[in-house]
């Protein structure tokens, strides 16, 4: 069972009380993924919010004529950072793909019907879960938008 | 029309009651602006979210010790879009300068603190407010996905030259600068490139513009600011941006 202490550090979860943990504690499950291994993939409808429980998880940008590749990673996720925001928001798919970049990685994954359920029991925990999520999801749109103008440059520096 | 049926009608408040419309109200302040008002400044604390009623308001990058200036602006908005974003994603901080683009507009500013405690007091009328605000990010984020892959069917082709020479003069901050403009833009057909050194180094950063069969234009000395007024003003507008082609 994952512990409350690793659950309160976890950026979507800080601001919630130990009864509000515990809620979410009964939803987690364990995944585990080998190196290169595909945790979900862009475009995907999402089944589960997730959390990096040990090792490290990359999330990468596909090119629509190609599968994802490390030099397309926007980030490099490691224990306690969540991922999969687009999971709790309209319309419901993933934009980015994510897999494992570590020799193994341990996931948390929560299914998005059983938090939405929580979200919906409990307006006070949706609230505050949602009000992290939008950080979240600020943090990545900055991280692509950097890596994007990064890999255009590196490509070009190479090509010279 | 009253505030309330202006209200429900904003997307970020969809699903909210006629009482959370209300309490929203409460803390809304109309206001009316002439053309040339600046709204609010770049940088400042995002403390409140705008809703546009009447009119235009223009978001605009400034340049220090100048006036502001329709060439400046990134793009404009009417009613019933929301200016908002900063207000909940660090740093906090406007991106851009809000200025009125019409003889008059009027804006509705809602407090955010006073959006903060009718959340902490309803954390359900909370909830659909920020999964709203997400659900128009993921939006964004998507348009930003696309403009990051290259259109087959590329009618125009910015190249950014970005040799060590253009780097260290800031060839990257303008390529990141010209990526946020066309995740903005919705214009799939616009190519981005990137090439070597074009040999005019003291001019650096060099960027090409070349539309549909059109003659090349080459700007000299970009900055993000010159990357975004080119791309507003020439690649949307049309029109050449003469102060800024590369002197031979």
């Amino acid at each position: 069972m994952i512990n409350l202490d690793f659950l309160e550090n976890v950026e979507a979860f800080t601001d919630l009380d130990d009864n509000q943990l515990t809620a979410i504690q009964d939803c987690c499950e364990v995944a585990d993924f080998n190196r290169g291994e595909k945790i979900f993939a862009a475009g995907e409808i999402p089944d589960h919010f997730w959390i990096v429980l040990a090792g490290q998880v990359n999330l990468t940008w596909d090119a629509p004529e190609g599968p994802a590749l490390q030099e397309n990673t926007i980030t490099t996720l490691s224990e306690g950072m969540p991922f999969g925001w687009s999971s709790l928001v309209p319309p419901y798919k993933y934009h980015l793909s994510a897999h494992c970049a570590s020799r193994n990685c341990k996931t948390v994954r929560i299914p998005k019907g059983r938090l939405l359920q929580l979200f919906e029991d409990d307006a006070q925990l949706g609230y505050k879960v949602m009000s992290k999520v939008m950080i979240v999801a600020g943090q990545r749109f900055h991280q692509l938008q950097d890596e994007v103008a990064r890999r255009r440059g590196h490509d070009i520096i190479n090509r010279w | 029309m009253s505030g309330l049926d202006f209200l429900e009608k904003v997307e970020i408040f969809k699903g909210l009651n006629h009482d959370q419309l209300k309490s929203v109200k409460k803390g809304a302040q109309e206001k009316k602006y002439f053309y040339g008002d600046r709204l609010f400044a770049e940088g400042e604390d995002a403390d409140r979210i705008w809703l546009v009623m009447d009119g235009q308001v223009d978001l605009r990058f400034d340049l220090p010790g100048r006036p502001t200036s329709e060439e400046n602006t990134i793009f404009s908005i009417s009613t019933p879009q929301t200016l908002g974003w900063s207000n909940f994603v660090p740093p906090f901080k406007y991106a851009l300068s809000a200025y009125s683009a019409t003889k008059t507009c009027s804006v509705l500013q809602i407090d955010k603190q006073h959006l903060l405690e009718c959340f902490e007091k309803d954390p359900r009328m909370g909830l659909m407010f920020m999964t709203n605000v997400a659900a128009i990010a993921s939006m964004h984020f998507d348009q930003l996905l696309e403009s990051a892959n290259v259109s087959p069917v590329a009618k125009v082709k910015i190249t950014v030259h970005m040799s060590t020479c253009g780097i260290a003069a800031g060839a990257r901050q303008v390529m990141s600068a010209l990526v946020e403009e066309i995740s903005c833009s919705d214009r799939p057909d616009i190519e981005v490139a990137s090439s070597g050194c074009i040999g005019h180094c003291k001019n650096e950063p060099n960027i090409t513009v070349e539309i549909g069969g059109g003659e090349p234009v080459i700007y000299q000395k970009m900055t993000p600011d010159k990357m975004r007024q080119i791309f507003q003003k020439h690649i949307l507008g049309g029109e050449v941006q003469k102060g800024y082609i590369l002197n031979d």
